[in-house]
């Protein structure tokens, strides 16, 4: 009877389900932890840095055996720079430069020498800088690197194409309005600033079909000379190979630099920005902060900031709300300006309370901040980890764009020794900075609930 | 002329293939190893031959579920004391689940029978917490340096390390262990976040993408990547478990390091960790063979009509020419955009549409948007109609070429791409140099135009409408 019993409840335990029941051999019975080793230490990836003869600088890192060679060239013009009622100037300047006709070839005719070299060359553009970026096979690097100086050297804007790609531009802004994505990226710069300057501006499908070809011209001759350019390569590259290929940019006259216009005032009060979509049931929170110029240093230490500030949110949110799917951010640098963005995701129900804990806790923090020396050190630690796994394009981008936006302070050194400066005090000064309370621009997208009390957290404005 | 000639010159001297070794475990896992420098790291691959098409009616979603399950841990690595103290609560916890979805399928979420179980299902994974930590493999990972991901699609579930090159024998240690008993200790966790992702593809046209599968390839599956929200709701424990002892045997899997490593450790290594896992017997291959072609009207959420041409594998030898016309028709442009401009809110070229996409049947594949203007029929006609127009010529043949050459080339500049690639190849065809090479020269335009004479031909061509 009582073996039965045993018997019993022994099958009652076997229908353990889910995994309960799996069982390891003893041979994998190991601890894995028990197979980790002392870290190798690591060699960060140092660019190269070479100058051409007049003057443009060249940042690269070899990648042997790599069969692409990936470029990216970074122009010294941004949205900063685009006048009041010309939105998306940059765009159209760059794009036109590749696509309507370079020199004596015709737009048709530039556009089968790229396709021939399977380069396809995607423009990107930010609040003081601008980027194009295109990768071709290693083989083709040097013919690849002549239609790149073609392009910044000797653009023909040739009407009938500009027009087309004006007609294309616009229809993307007109399909993008109603994406959540894109309209998070819109909002943050317009919550920037006034709508009064190059920065703050909608994008505009409007404005953009009514840019003039002058106004083209005259921006391509500002931004693009040489002495606004920064290039950065990766590939299975030599510099003598780098030397070669940028050959007919070299051969250019310098030309002067842009000077960007002072930046426009920042937000004065607290504000809430809805863009609510009737789909799915996330919803997408940034919390931007505005503040003065920030040095290269001060990024450095921004990145330990937003580190610092995930983890508490993440916390807090887990903690209190329960749902939260993610929590990053970023510190971008304009000219004359700093943006410190703190973003999370959270669900439609409980959208509000999270909103209100995070403002709640950030004027918390503002008053008593309470990273240790420790903690600081810790996130400093992991961010090294994080920037081991970078790939080598993003190291070497990411070493021209920062002097780029920074120029003699520029700090050529690898981000992971930097690292090392940072102090707790600069991370809590640097919040201290950025997050004043009363000016935070809350910037909420996705499945927003517009009945909820968003008023309780600012002046509500639905675009 | 002179562009040409660089372009033939160029991709005469793609490096020659690089020294690959290839291992088969006793338990008939394979693996395949490249040594590539790679800053003292390698990435690693582990991919199983378990995805989206395995799933059986009722079992919609799974197999992406199952992927974000996987980093639980193991009966090793969560469990805070030790596994018998653990193994009953969290039992308590994964059967109190179970009855809990079944209480909300049969009887709602608001009943009182699963409100009641809800409450006791709480109070279970508090009691199981003080055992178990469903965070700790990850952790593991995060102080080891590691940085992992994984991916499902509709054939394989692949599982990514970027893997600091002095822990590797750490990270085959812990796949090995995660492979051979994965432990499901976060599963509410993720199922919110897998609900999610499955609410955020309902915004994309899957509906009628998953109606067009349907058609192209008929059989009861629900060829649903995440699954829909209510079909990840009701996904039991029991389900997914299921799903795992089916088709999670070592022999059904692949594995491929690429980086910093010396082969013959490596090796030794594969030994002391995934030759360990016993054998099991392998699933049956899936049956895809075509259903006939036709017009079928699909009742969902977004008003798309998705065109698809039954395209072959990727292993076959017609497949680069496949390949080359879409990418022709997709430069030439003009006819999908015409029509776009013309009759629709937005479309997409003539694309390869991710499917049993890897090594199977492929679909190619353009979708029209045709937002409350009900001329559909008409954009269908025209589309045909510009097809029968299209003439492809040599100077399109080689743009397509470089395109394609350089597409793939993509896909092999980093090492964590190479070992994808190797993997898939290992996979489905047994031969890792296809993954390092392409086909595209081979390809002539006579070939090209047949691909364009059979889509015309209407038995070649399925069409999903999907009407609000």
């Amino acid at each position: 009877m009582r073996a039965a019993l045993l018997l019993l409840l022994f099958g009652g335990c076997t229908k353990l389900i889910a995994g309960t029941s799996r069982e390891l051999p003893p041979s994998l019975q190991y601890d894995p932890a028990s197979f980790a080793v002392q870290p190798v230490p690591r060699l960060p990836i140092v660019p190269s840095r070479l100058q051409l003869g007049n003057g443009v600088e060249v940042f690269w890192v070899a990648m042997p055996e790599a069969p692409l060679v990936d470029v990216s060239v970074m122009v010294n013009c941004g949205r900063t720079d685009e006048p009041v009622g010309q939105p998306g100037l940059t765009t159209l300047t760059l794009r036109g430069g590749f696509f309507a006709g370079v020199g004596d070839l015709s737009p048709l005719a530039q556009g089968e020498g790229l396709e021939r070299l399977g380069v396809t060359p995607r423009v990107s553009v930010d609040d003081g800088f601008s980027m194009v970026r295109l990768s071709m096979l290693r083989p083709l690097f040097e013919p690849a690197m002549r239609q790149v100086s073609d392009a910044l050297e000797k653009p023909s804007f040739e009407a009938s194409a500009m027009t087309t790609l004006k007609t294309d531009l616009a229809s993307l802004i007109d399909a993008n309005a109603t994406r959540a994505e894109v309209s998070m990226r819109e909002l943050v710069r317009r919550a920037m600033s006034s709508s009064q300057s190059g920065l703050g501006q909608p994008s505009s499908a409007a404005a953009l079909r009514g840019l003039e070809l002058d106004a083209v011209r005259a921006h391509a001759r500002k931004c693009l000379q040489p002495a606004n350019l920064v290039i950065a390569l990766s590939g299975d590259l030599t510099e003598r190979d780098v030397r070669a290929a940028l050959q007919p940019l070299a051969g250019r006259v310098r030309g002067a630099q842009v000077v960007h216009p002072p930046p426009p005032p920042p937000p004065g009060t607290q504000r809430v920005w809805l863009s609510p979509s009737p789909r799915g049931s996330r919803v997408d929170v940034a919390v931007v902060a505005r503040t003065g110029p920030l040095s290269a240093h001060d990024r450095v230490v921004g990145r330990v900031l937003i580190g610092a500030l995930a983890g508490l949110v993440w916390d807090d949110l887990r903690n209190t709300q329960g749902h939260v799917y993610s929590v990053d951010g970023d510190v971008e640098s304009g000219p004359g300006f700093g943006v410190v963005t703190l973003r999370f995701s959270t669900r439609r129900e409980v959208a509000w309370l999270a909103v209100n804990e995070v403002t709640t806790v950030l004027q918390a923090l503002w008053s008593r901040w309470p990273l240790s020396t420790a903690v600081v050190d810790a996130l400093r630690q992991e961010l090294k980890t994080n920037a081991f796994h970078e790939s080598r394009h993003a190291v070497v981008a990411a070493a021209a764009r920062g002097r780029l936006l920074h120029g003699s302070t520029f700090d050529p050194r690898p981000v992971v020794e930097q690292f090392d400066e940072v102090s707790a005090t600069q991370v809590a000064q640097l919040f201290v900075r950025a997050f004043t309370p009363g000016r935070l621009q809350v910037i909420v997208t996705g499945a927003v609930d517009p009945q909820q009390p968003w008023a309780e957290l600012g002046t509500v404005t639905a675009p | 002329m002179v562009l040409s000639l660089v372009l033939a010159c160029a991709l005469s001297q793609m490096p020659a293939l690089p020294k690959v070794t290839v291992v088969t475990l006793s338990n008939g896992m394979r693996w395949v190893l490249l040594p590539r420098p790679n800053g003292l790291r390698v990435s690693g691959v582990v991919m199983v031959d378990s995805g989206a098409v395995h799933e059986r009616p009722g079992e919609a979603g799974v197999a992406h579920f199952l992927e974000h399950l996987a980093f639980g841990g193991t009966p090793i690595v969560g469990t805070r004391r030790e596994w018998r103290l653990e193994a009953p609560l969290l039992d308590e916890v994964l059967q109190l689940t179970e009855r809990h979805a079944a209480a909300v399928a049969e009887k709602g979420a608001r009943s009182g029978e699963a409100m009641a179980l809800e409450t006791r299902l709480i109070s279970a994974e508090q009691a199981w917490e003080e055992q178990g930590d469903f965070r700790a493999f990850l952790r593991l990972y995060a102080r080891s340096g590691i940085q992992h991901n994984a991916t499902t699609s509709y054939d394989v579930t692949t599982y990514f390390g970027d893997v600091p090159a002095e822990q590797l024998h750490l990270w085959l240690a812990a796949e090995a262990q995660r492979f051979a008993a994965p432990v499901f200790r976060n599963f509410r966790t993720e199922r919110d976040v897998v609900l999610q992702e499955s609410i955020d593809r309902e915004t994309a046209t899957t509906g009628a993408s998953n109606a067009l599968w349907q058609l192209a390839f008929g059989g009861n599956r629900p060829w649903n990547l995440t699954g829909s929200p209510a079909d990840v709701r009701s996904i039991r424990p029991s389900t997914v478990d299921a799903f795992y002892s089916r088709l999670s045997s070592p022999s059904n899997a692949v594995g491929a390091l690429v980086g910093d490593f010396e082969v013959g450790q490596a090796v030794k290594w594969l030994h002391e960790t995934f030759e360990l896992i016993p054998a099991r017997p392998t699933a049956a291959e899936v049956d895809l063979t075509p259903a006939p072609p036709g017009f079928r009207g699909v009742t969902g959420t977004e008003p798309w009509v998705l065109v698809g041409f039954q395209a072959p594998a990727s292993t076959e030898a017609r497949a680069p020419a496949h390949e080359l016309a879409a990418l022709m028709f997709e430069l030439q442009g003009g006819p999908v955009s015409g029509l776009c401009v013309d009759l629709a809110s937005s479309c997409s070229d003539l694309e390869l549409f991710e499917g049993p996409g890897l090594a199977r049947t492929h679909l190619l594949g353009v979708a029209f948007d045709q937002r409350g203007n009900g001329r559909a029929a008409e954009t269908l006609e025209r589309f045909f109609a510009s097809l029968q127009r299209f003439k492809p010529d040599d100077a399109m043949l080689e743009r397509a070429r470089a395109l394609a050459e350089r597409r793939r080339a993509t896909e092999l500049q980093t090492s964590a791409g190479v070992a994808r690639a190797l993997a898939v190849d290992l996979m489905f065809t047994n031969d890792w140099k296809s993954a390092l090479t392409t086909r595209y020269q081979e390809v002539s335009l006579e070939a090209v135009m047949k691909v364009f004479e059979d889509f015309t031909l209407e038995r070649s061509w399925v069409v999903a409408q999907e009407t609000p």
